[in-house]
């Protein structure tokens, strides 16, 4: 099955396979050099899109294929990133589910969930909701 | 005396690289006698949570046999990663 890709200047259409996210993440690399961002704050960004591609990637379309949209706007003041994440695959919203517990001992400690506590910490908002049948997750970071 | 091994962390942990540091890691403790790692972090600028599940599986292993992991010159951005996901709970940093 041929999966096409749309790549113009706002968003990029891939299948939802880790073989993509190095595209996704050059993607958004190339606009965030757009942003008066520091480094470490753009690295930050890039972490969490690895993060939330990584999981549609993962988890949206269970043993199926699909496809995600990532969009990345930088406001015109540059001082803004937003980053959009739309799939067809099936309804979730990661902001309902509990977080892991980050104070579990070394045992008990589990990695799943680590990619959207990153996100609610690191990011300055984040949004999801669930509309016309995709899941829409949205992040933004203000850059200093 | 039991020698400290050190193992210099690459620049990103990501998708594509947290393997080739497990296999490192791995390698710098599969005789019993390496028992004592050091995880140079000078260069690391990105770190996800498959680079948080690798130093979580060598510091578990090095825990039952009685070792010890240390994470040196962590940059800030990554200590926060590790305070926000609470592993800095967890790992020992010098």
């Amino acid at each position: 099955m041929d999966i096409e890709k749309k790549r113009n200047q706002e968003s990029i259409t891939v299948e939802a396979a880790m073989e993509h996210l190095e595209e996704v993440l050059h993607f958004v690399r190339r606009k965030l050099k757009k942003t008066e961002g520091r480094m470490q704050d753009r690295l930050v960004v890039e972490i969490i899109v690895e993060e939330l591609f990584t999981n549609i990637a993962s988890y949206a379309y269970g043993e199926n294929t699909g496809r995600v949209t990532v969009e990345c706007r930088i406001s015109q003041e540059a001082s803004e990133v937003m980053v959009v994440f739309t799939d067809r695959g099936m309804p979730y919203n990661p902001l309902e589910h509990e977080d892991p517990d980050t104070r579990a001992s070394i045992e008990e400690r589990e990695i799943g969930g680590c990619g959207i506590l990153m996100a609610k910490k690191m990011m300055d908002d984040v949004q999801y909701e669930f509309r016309d049948g995709k899941n829409i997750l949205t992040i933004r970071k203000y850059m200093e | 005396m039991e020698e400290k091994k050190t193992v210099e962390a690459m620049e990103r942990i990501d998708a594509s690289h947290a393997p080739v540091l497990e296999e490192m890691l791995l390698k710098a403790v599969e005789e019993p006698e390496n028992n004592h790692i050091i995880i140079d972090m000078e260069h690391t600028v990105y770190i996800c949570s498959v680079g948080l599940r690798v130093l979580l599986t060598i510091q578990k292993k090095l825990r039952r046999r009685g070792g010890t992991m240390v994470i040196k010159n962590v940059k800030p951005q990554i200590m926060e990663i590790f305070d926000v996901t609470g592993f800095s709970g967890i790992l020992t940093f010098e």
